[in-house]
């Protein structure tokens, strides 16, 4: 019999053809156009850290080339480089612009968009905006001149600023607020800050083209600061009507390059994007210099690389190719200051904490409605099996600060850690004590075996903590090792999926920041509303399934109530009186923003002495403002 | 069955002119032609007592983090200095250095087995199910197994331990060995025994197991050495990418913890060295070896004492 022969050749053949169609058809035209020359002049650092920029980089690929062929050469100090984005190495989002949809990363919209207002969050009496723009108490109107509720925080009128235009042209208007908001209600919860418009909003109208009227289904006095003012990472922009209307919301990218997309009313222009840099040019039609409300922005050119990992952020940092990035640890800090006389860090002495600290509180999650951590009491043995300034020396090298409550330490904050002093002396939440571990869990029924860990009917207490990928490793094996000497069998791991798992219920512990409080509690405390508190395996906005009635009424009254208010105090200390005992989170440290900037092109960033507000690059609430500030060096 | 087969010489350590040496002289002449083989070996053995012996010396638990003050050089407490985490780095090599060669055993044991099948199969079978192994085997290969092992380990949405750590890595390591034993198999399949073997009613498992295989058992010996050498590099590979068991202080892991820390940078070399070092000597012993066992299965390059 004949042996059958597989033509070998011609399989292999058709199989690369048909593997590069399959390239060719998933490619995009600028995936294939790569860059192939520099946009810096000869003698100066690379324009988008090219080939210096260290290509050893583990699972990376090499920092980008440079600019396409197509786009003007920008000398690099009229360049402004950031490293910054939502994932490491690469950008996922290079056809994506919508804010509203989830994979927007923070690579530029977060610039290009313009806000409401600002809000510094570490405002003093000195300072409480940049040069050129004005503020008070932190607020720094921008898109809009200013804001009024009535006597019951049912309504909010917004004035806006007359002679605002987007990026091609047309107006700014009431109208475009108006559309937006009413856009994020109809697609809830399917757009990103889609969720409270829903809850709060009842009805928006464009009064005239430069006021918006909205109704609230209850008193909202929060609404103003935590939708339109951006603060860190807080608040979302309003996006062009007439761009917009008639898409399909939930899939409209907003992404056209050659019509001019996305468009904006900052003073930045997308003219590249690739997984290795987005690069916007420089508007010189920006209705903020042709009103006179702000001059243009000093650079022609920002520059958006991805977020790398700490050490490359570092060398590039020390080696002056990039003038900020993402956050670094307090070693590799350390490091870059002694290699670049040029870096600055927020502590104008450049000794620790080195940043500024962050609204992004770090706690230690738990899944409060499933076993074993439904136990408040299990919560408290954990709690007491933390060791939180072991944290602070070993996992921070001792630049940071450990925290109690999960708010951020900002000096507005600090009367609401004193008004928490009462229920905090009745459970000390920052007492480190194994051997109250030990009796709780024994009083449970667990003992512990061999290795001295706890085991209860042949099970070990087996507790793995999730992190977000990328996050929190400087201390999550100190973590893990302190809550094996207590006596849990405590491993950690950093999947991929990490964020669905945790909202849909599937993580039962985990390491995540919680912001929102950066003028009062309300914002971060919320997250605890047993309104978010959804049944395991559906997706939950925050997602420790905690409930409780009475801690509710009192945030729903904080929620109606004026922040600041002798009535506002004695809600908090109301709720707190109950989140304290339950522990829903076990609050671990402050998070600080360790992000060196570089001074050889750029002067102007804020810092303990300038402080109208962070270095932040990927802050929504700090990008736009220090990049208007700076100026050359 | 047995007496159906046709006995062919087996590869022995001795040279056909040397019948009358005993075993361990024959062994001693073996290693005297191949010195490569007993320096390979010693290597290898000296990683092995690190591990074994290791424990007398240091208390394993100083392998986690908190055991020691932190970022220390080495001194005489702390013989490999301390990491950022407060590791005692002796500690960390002695837990490491076994758990980097369970993972290259199992996963080059298991890639082997695999590997050796289908090898079997594809070679002896031949037709259409030849056709369909070696086009998946050559098809496979093409690809950068690092680019695959590396989608696959950063798509694991679970906890990755070192076993699984291993079964990662045997998920490739079978495409090498399938294609060196299918060869092996076609140059056997057609003798004269295996004929005889089969026109005396063996069935082809039996064939497989009771003609091919005892013939190839030497190639097999020395293809493990490479699969288990393969297996260290890319478990290393995946490791020093973060993407390794990072509860576990394997050597690759102990490398990614150094280079997140950027050790480098900040002159703590004796965070990043030793491990390296280990790898070095790890890689060029299973060389070594695996170049000491060639004469054993390539006739053609045994010589005489």
């Amino acid at each position: 019999m004949e042996k059958y022969r597989l033509p070998r050749r011609a399989f292999l053949t058709s199989l690369s053809a048909g593997a590069l169609a399959a390239l060719a058809a998933c490619g995009n035209n600028q995936a294939i156009e790569l860059p192939t020359k520099t946009a810096a002049p000869s003698g100066q650092p690379a324009a988008v850290g090219q080939s210096a920029a260290p290509a050893s980089q583990a699972g990376s690929s090499a920092a980008p080339t440079a600019a396409p062929k197509n786009i003007p050469e920008v000398p690099r100090n009229q360049t402004l480089i950031v490293s910054v984005s939502d994932s490491l190495n690469q950008m996922t989002d290079v056809e994506l612009m919508n804010p509203f949809i989830t994979g927007a990363q923070r690579t530029g919209w977060h610039f290009s968009f313009e806000p409401l207002f600002f809000y510094d969050s570490v405002w003093t009496d000195q300072v409480s905006a940049p040069p050129g723009l004005t503020g008070k108490n932190g607020e720094i109107p921008y898109q809009a001149e200013g804001y009024s509720y009535n006597a019951d925080f049912t309504e909010l009128t917004i004035k806006l600023r007359p002679g605002i235009t987007w990026s091609d042209g047309k107006p700014f208007t009431a109208k475009d607020v108006a559309f937006t908001v009413n856009m994020l209600k109809e697609n809830a919860p399917k757009l990103t800050f889609s969720f409270e418009m829903k809850l709060w909003v009842k009805d928006v109208v464009a009064v005239d083209p430069q006021t918006v009227k909205f109704t609230f289904n209850n008193p909202a006095p929060q609404f103003m600061f935590s939708n339109f003012e951006w603060c860190q990472d807080q608040g979302f922009p309003i996006v062009p009507e007439h761009i917009f209307a008639g898409k399909d919301q939930i899939s409209f990218t907003n992404f056209d390059l050659a019509q001019g997309w996305p468009i904006t009313t900052g003073p930045w222009k997308l003219v590249y994007s690739s997984p290795d840099q987005k690069i916007w040019d420089r508007r010189d039609d920006w209705w903020g210099a042709k009103t006179g409300f702000r001059k243009l922005p000093a650079m022609k050119r920002i520059i958006v690389l991805p977020k790398y990992e700490d050490r490359k952020k570092a060398e590039l940092l020390a080696s002056g190719e990039v003038d900020v990035t993402h956050n670094i640890f307090a070693a590799d800090t350390e490091v870059a200051l002694a290699r670049n006389p040029k870096l600055q860090v927020f502590v104008s002495s450049r000794k620790p904490p080195y940043g500024a600290v962050d609204g992004w509180v770090n706690n230690l999650h738990f899944n409060c409605s499933k076993p074993p951590y439904d136990d408040k009491e299990i919560r408290w043995a954990v709690n007491y099996a933390m060791n939180r300034k072991q944290i602070i020396e070993v996992g921070f090298k001792g630049a940071g600060e450990y925290t109690v409550l999960p708010l951020p330490a900002y000096p507005v904050m600090k009367q609401y850690f004193d008004a928490a002093q009462e229920s905090l002396q009745k459970n000390p939440i920052d007492v480190y004590d194994i051997n109250r571990t030990a009796q709780i869990m024994q009083a449970k029924g667990w003992k512990k075996d061999g290795e001295g860990l706890w085991t209860k009917d042949g099970k070990r207490f087996e507790m793995v903590i999730m992190l977000l990928p990328g996050f929190f490793q400087n201390f999550a094996p100190v973590l893990v090792a302190q809550m094996r000497q207590a006596g849990f069998d405590a491993s950690f791991k950093s999947p991929t999926n990490a964020n669905t798992l945790r909202a849909n219920g599937e993580a039962d512990i985990w390491l995540d920041g919680i912001s929102g409080g950066f003028r009062d509690p309300y914002l971060s405390l919320n997250h605890f509303h047993s309104r978010y508190a959804l049944p395991n395996g559906e997706a939950a906005t925050y997602p420790h399934r905690w409930k409780n009635a009475e801690f509710d009424k009192a945030m729903d009254e904080m929620g109606r109530t004026a922040p600041g208010s002798p009535r506002y105090l004695e809600l908090y200390k109301q709720a707190m009186a109950v989140w304290i005992p339950e522990l829903p989170v076990a609050p671990t440290v402050q998070w600080y923003q360790t992000c060196p900037v570089n001074t050889a092109y750029w002067k102007g960033w804020p810092n303990d002495q300038n402080n109208y507000t962070t270095p932040a690059p990927w802050h929504r609430g700090a990008a736009g403002l220090f990049i208007g500030a700076l100026e050359p060096a | 069955m047995a007496n159906t087969s046709v006995n062919f010489p087996t590869p022995t350590l001795a040279s056909p002119h040397a019948r009358d040496r005993t075993a361990p002289q024959a062994l001693l002449a073996y290693c005297r032609r191949n010195p490569q083989l007993v320096i390979g070996a010693a290597m290898l053995l000296g990683l092995v007592l690190v591990g074994v012996l290791g424990p007398f010396f240091v208390d394993p638990k100083q392998a986690q983090p908190l055991s020691a003050p932190t970022a220390q050089p080495p001194s005489r407490q702390y013989p490999l200095g301390t990491d950022d985490y407060g590791r005692n780095l002796l500690a960390v090599m002695v837990t490491g250095l076994p758990l980097t060669l369970r993972i290259g055993f199992l996963a080059g044991a298991l890639g082997l087995l695999v590997g050796t099948f289908l090898g079997f199969v594809s070679g002896y079978l031949g037709g259409p199910v030849d056709a369909v192994i070696r086009t998946l085997v050559d098809t496979s290969l093409t690809v950068p197994g690092l680019l695959i092992l590396i989608t696959i380990a950063a798509s694991i949405k679970g906890f990755i331990s070192v076993n699984i750590m291993a079964l990662l890595i045997a998920s490739l390591a079978w495409r090498q060995p399938s294609r060196t034993v299918r060869a092996q198999v076609l140059t056997l399949r057609d003798r004269g025994y295996v004929q005889v073997a089969r026109r005396s009613g063996l069935s082809t498992p039996e064939i497989i197991v009771k003609e091919l295989l005892p013939n190839l058992l030497p190639f097999l010996a020395a293809s493990f050495v490479g699969a288990v050498s393969y297996a260290i590099l890319a478990s290393i590979g995946l490791e020093a990418l973060g993407l390794g068991p990072q509860n576990d202080p394997t050597l690759g892991m102990t490398v990614y913890w150094a280079i997140s820390f950027s050790a480098p940078l900040r002159g703590l070399w004796w965070w990043w060295l030793p491990p390296i070092v280990a790898v070095v000597i790890l890689i060029l012993g299973l060389l070594l070896l695996t170049m000491g066992l060639d004469e054993i299965a390539n006739p053609r390059l045994r010589r005489a004492a």
